[in-house]
């Protein structure tokens, strides 16, 4: 119904724009405010040239488990409109927000299909495309919609970026498997979620995690626990609407977990810090706290951990996606961590390390990886943000990618990247982007060379290139050499990090270590503080990748990744 | 200066609301609701194109919180629930027919069917939640009564402004910046929200109405397989009169973008550092913001409740939060939970003193209620969660905090910082560091660099705290991955010991 009241609205404002009303953009019941001067007096109203609607309907319940007993129960309904206004106009290069791009076309897209339209500034008339996206609300009365829409038109009327195109309806080539989800009852599915999570060593398939090595046997005392877990499962139909006839829906479900999990510290190693003989340290008996009535409340009434001293406990946070009820992977990503917490109650300080191979594995594997497919995106070389060029080789180093020896005993490993539009367990996958653009799985990066842009379907056309599409999910194969190979020689690896964070623009990586594995060629130390850091512009070219690989939060892609050069800074100086 | 008004949509569902409350009073313990109303604006200019939208934060709807027997559930839509003679959804007709006077009958009589239909749903709804047998049971929730109101005011409303001159400026920001040899590519980008709360229980009525900015100019500086990036952002309380802020940036980000190409890499080790506000205010964030939320000493994941009332710092730290006090964009009347915003003395001279709380961990561990609980939207949970926080002025110069460094850095444009409530670790990434050598800039600039430490041990060496005071609250707050909540921080410079790579 409000999809129907959204479309009257468009075609109120279309009506009027025919009979050359004044574009009256801040009328309505909206606000009460001063309309625009520019706007009441302009001669030609706008009309909307293309529009696209995006409806999205959610249902969703969420438990927040302190131990195991629920803080808070919720459930939420929602619905949201989210509508995409396109204005074009022609041939006004002098308008003050014209948009020039500082490259030129042939720079932009050396290997543009022939058949491809570039952004030539020769060619006479052109066109431009202005666009605005707003919010619809389904309390939002017909009048209201006309306002809001109104005042959308005239800020798009605003913009002139190169025209483009909607994508039309076609036939879709993927279709996303049904999840496992719409077969359980609400009951059921929390259940299995729940039952996976806090009992994972019943379900996990998988040895325990690497690099774990034998020698560090886990602590009697360690009692690795869950200290709070949040957990929501969510179901949305969403609905995308064009101008050009698109109408497609699909149905999305979630689950998603963060927990944080705990485990004792040995009583001689009470934390990381180097200073742990100031007066100030912290008492081993909260009893003995100037805050007694605090601590008294916190014995007597939070459920809280049953360690009896709080505070020389470790913890290790994470979090996980899912569109399945897999209890095997929620297992796995809860269990691994309850090994590790252990393993950060033995951490010792982290020394400073040079000349020896970083090691990045799970979600940082993932992000150096995502930082290629980010690159080759359209949108990010028509912006010049992506260093990457079409055609060009994004490993840095000799353009002839072949694996050669070089001086210094480096090996590049060339990278292979696939863009999937559908990814099994993974909420992200779908059969088109979000301009209804079909997608089909397709090869980006090639033998190190980005050989196909993906992104989305203006910054395609504004570059010559063909459309791909915006996809949301990638895999990239396994490389050459097994687990145990990468860690055959001294390394360091983090497996987690207080926030790893790698600039798409500039490829520059650090963060805080947690905890980590230092190897130095005989054993293996459990580590924590300190911190990495590197830059994906001086370390891709060397870079290698595990033969393993696993399903991460957007991609498959190799389980762990090696560079080589990274900056290591101890926990001590 | 103008002042906003409230929400039109708010003041019209009001009474609905109200009559909505008085109809669960009986059923509950406890019950109240939340309403949001939140509108906004978002213009983008990058390269090439120009673009229109709206930021995450705009959100219309409600959320029922419940309280029985201890149990606490909560029911978030973004449409009251009822179906009467055909009406589906809150159409705003209906609201409308229920301002009518008490004298219209027949719009009365519509208005109590409404009421009573969404009341029946929203019961039902609530009471499935509270079956849950691992429900908690926490203390009675107060209703304490109190009608209040705000309106927050501005300088340039930029819901009347033309679209294309803020346009314009944001294209000339960019092209201004933009030198096509060594910064090949800016983006400029304005948002702003409106905020509009209502918040109604048995006893309590309370309505607010602001406007908070921010923007921001960021740069891309590339030479060969080298990209640095830098940035300068504004923000408030205000409207588009932040923008003057950004234009008077360029030549100092231009010329820090050019400086940031020949950057060196970061020597691992521990140094003095001198900390720009932002810089610091972020400390103050990571260490004992997120440090004394009150709902991590609920779960016992803040070392610091065994650190209430002794030393974690020198004599010269001292540090505040609270949505009082101070104007920036973490500043309201009240938070989500309908509590009365404060101002905290988190560290007093160096002395731990305090917490943070939401209602629910303040109940359950006997704590001030600050005004502290605060969601990311309607439809997400309330957590104890920062507004304004900062470090209190010093009596230094900035110039006698250079003078005095015998090898350190000068470490400014903030990145990300993040928190380690129960082990106390901290990180903070900025882009910039200016070398300092006997008490001089040396002209060597490094770039990214990862400061860490353990919290007491930065706190404990802070020797000089600057007479400046600037609060930036640009970007945002997590919790965890998720839970976003608009925060400023800031003070003074604070020079400090920290390892640095």
């Amino acid at each position: 119904m409000m999809i129907d009241t959204i479309k009257k609205a468009i075609a109120i404002i279309n009506e009027s724009s025919s009979k050359n009303l004044p574009a009256t953009a801040r009328t309505g019941a909206a606000y009460a405010a001063t309309p625009s001067p520019l706007a009441s007096e302009s001669p030609v109203a706008q009309a909307i040239a293309d529009w696209r609607l995006v409806e999205r309907n959610i249902q969703r319940q969420e438990r927040y488990y302190i131990v195991d007993s629920a803080e808070q129960a919720r459930s939420i309904d929602e619905v949201v409109y989210s509508l995409t206004v396109y204005v074009d106009s022609i041939d006004d290069v002098s308008h003050p927000s014209f948009c020039s791009n500082e490259n030129t076309p042939d720079e932009a897209s050396a290997n543009s299909a022939p058949s491809s339209k570039k952004v030539d500034s020769s060619e006479a008339p052109r066109r431009f495309r202005g666009e605005a996206t707003i919010t619809i609300f389904p309390s939002f009365s017909l009048e209201e919609c006309v306002a809001k829409i109104r005042q959308a038109v005239f800020a798009a009327s605003k913009s002139h970026n190169p025209w483009f195109s909607l994508p039309a309806p076609s036939p879709l080539s993927v279709q996303v498997p049904i999840s496992g989800f719409e077969a359980l009852s609400f009951e059921d599915r929390v259940k299995s979620i729940r039952s996976a999570l806090y009992s994972p060593f019943e379900h996990m398939n998988q040895p325990k995690a690497m690099p774990i090595v034998d020698s560090l046997a886990m602590p009697k005392n360690a009692n690795p626990r869950i200290n709070s877990l949040e957990l929501f499962i969510s179901k949305e139909q969403r609905r995308l609407l064009n101008s050009q006839g698109i109408d497609y829906s699909r149905t999305i479900w979630r689950g998603y977990s963060e927990f944080v999990v705990e485990a004792d510290s040995p009583a001689d190693i009470a934390s990381n810090s180097p200073t742990d003989s100031s007066a100030d340290s912290p008492s081993n008996n909260p009893a003995d706290s100037p805050s007694n009535s605090l601590s008294k409340n916190l014995a007597d009434g939070s459920a809280g951990s049953s360690a009896d001293n709080p505070y020389s406990t470790v913890e290790l946070f994470d979090d996980i996606e899912f569109s399945e009820p897999d209890p095997a992977r929620l297992a796995q990503s809860i269990g691994n961590r309850l090994i590790q917490v252990s393993d950060r109650a033995l951490a010792k300080p982290m020394p400073k390390l040079s000349g020896i191979a970083l090691i990045l594995r799970g979600k940082e594997a993932e992000e150096i990886f995502s930082w290629f497919f980010e690159n080759s995106r359209t949108e990010a070389i028509y912006s010049k943000a992506s260093p990457f060029r079409p055609g060009a080789n994004v490993q840095g180093g000799n353009e002839n990618i072949e694996a050669e020896h070089k001086g210094d005993g480096a090996i590049i490993e060339p990278l292979d990247l696939w863009a999937e539009p559908v990814i099994s367990g993974l909420p992200a996958s779908a059969a088109f982007d979000s301009d209804g653009f079909p997608l089909e799985r397709t090869l980006v990066i090639e033998n190190g060379i980005l050989k196909t842009l993906i992104g989305s379907v203006r910054h395609a056309d504004w570059l010559g290139v063909p459309r791909k599409g915006a996809f949301l999910l990638f895999s990239v194969p396994g490389g050459s050499m097994s687990l145990e190979e990468i860690h055959s020689e001294p390394y360091l690896e983090p497996v987690m990090f207080s926030d790893f964070r790698l600039d798409s623009m500039t490829g520059d990586f650090g963060a805080e270590v947690r905890l980590a594995y230092y190897f130095d060629g005989k054993n293996v130390t459990p580590v924590t503080g300190g911190s990495i850091s590197g830059s994906m512009s001086t370390m891709r070219a060397t870079m290698r990748r595990s033969k393993e690989t696993t399903t991460m939060s957007r991609s498959v892609c190799p389980i762990a990744v090696m560079l080589q050069g990274a900056i290591i800074a101890g926990a001590r100086y | 200066m103008q002042k906003r008004s409230h929400s039109p949509f708010l003041l019209a569902a009001k009474p609905l609301l109200d009559q909505i409350i008085n109809l669960l009073e009986p059923h509950f313990d406890y019950i109240s609701v939340l309403a949001a109303d939140d509108r906004g604006l978002s213009y983008i200019a990058l390269p090439g194109e120009t673009r229109t939208y709206e930021p995450m934060w705009v959100q219309r709807g409600f959320v029922f919180q419940a309280q029985r027997d201890g149990k606490v559930v909560e029911y978030a839509c973004s449409t009251l629930p009822f179906d009467v003679s055909g009406i589906s959804g809150l159409a705003y007709e209906a609201i409308k027919s229920l301002s009518l006077s008490s004298a219209d009958s027949e719009a009365t009589s519509k208005a109590s069917s409404i009421a009573a239909s969404a009341a029946s749903i929203i019961q039902t709804r609530l009471e499935v939640l509270l079956t849950d047998p691992t429900l908690i049971e926490f203390p009675k929730i107060p209703d304490i009564p109190a009608t209040e109101e705000y309106c927050g005011e501005i300088q340039e409303d930029p819901f009347v402004a033309d679209p294309e001159s803020i346009l314009s400026r944001l294209v000339a920001l960019r092209e201004r910046l933009t030198d096509g040899k060594t910064v090949i590519m800016a983006q400029s980008r304005y948002e702003c929200v409106d905020v509009f709360r209502l918040f109604i229980s048995p006893k309590r009525s309370l309505v607010q109405s602001f406007l908070w900015s921010q923007a921001y100019l960021f740069g891309l500086a590339r030479r060969g397989e080298i990209g640095k990036m830098s940035y300068r952002p504004a923000s408030g309380r205000k409207g588009l009169e932040i923008l003057t802020d950004l234009e008077s940036s360029v030549p100092e980000l231009s010329k820090e973008l050019a400086d940031l190409l020949d950057a060196v890499p970061m020597e691992p080790g521990e140094y003095e550092v001198i900390l720009d506000p932002d810089m610091a205010g972020t400390l103050a964030h990571e260490a004992f913001g997120h440090g004394v939320e009150t709902d991590m000493f609920f779960k016992k994941r803040a070392r610091a409740v065994d650190y209430l009332d002794r030393r974690v710092g020198s004599e010269l730290v001292t540090m505040y939060d609270g949505a009082a006090g101070v104007d920036q964009t973490g500043s309201y009347l009240f938070d989500d939970e309908g509590v009365f915003s404060s101002k905290t003395c988190v560290i007093d001279k160096g002395i731990l003193k305090g917490g943070i709380s939401d209602t629910l961990s303040a109940l359950a561990l006997n704590l001030p209620l600050t005004g502290n609980g605060r969601r990311e939207a309607y439809s997400h949970k309330a957590y104890a969660r920062m507004t304004n926080t900062y470090f209190a002025p010093g009596i230094s110069t900035l110039e006698d905090m250079i003078a005095s460094i015998e090898h350190g850095w000068k470490l400014s444009q903030l990145d990300a910082g993040m928190e380690d409530p129960r082990n106390w670790g901290i990180q903070l990434i900025c882009m910039v560091g200016r070398e300092i050598k006997d008490g001089k800039f040396t002209g060597r600039v490094a770039s990214p660099i990862v400061c860490s430490g353990y919290v007491p041990d930065v706190l404990s060496s802070v020797s000089m705290v600057s007479n400046d005071f600037e609060l930036g609250g640009s970007g945002a707050c997590g919790k965890g991955h998720k839970e976003y909540a608009k925060v400023s921080s800031g003070g003074p410079y604070v020079k400090t010991r920290m390892r640095l790579g």
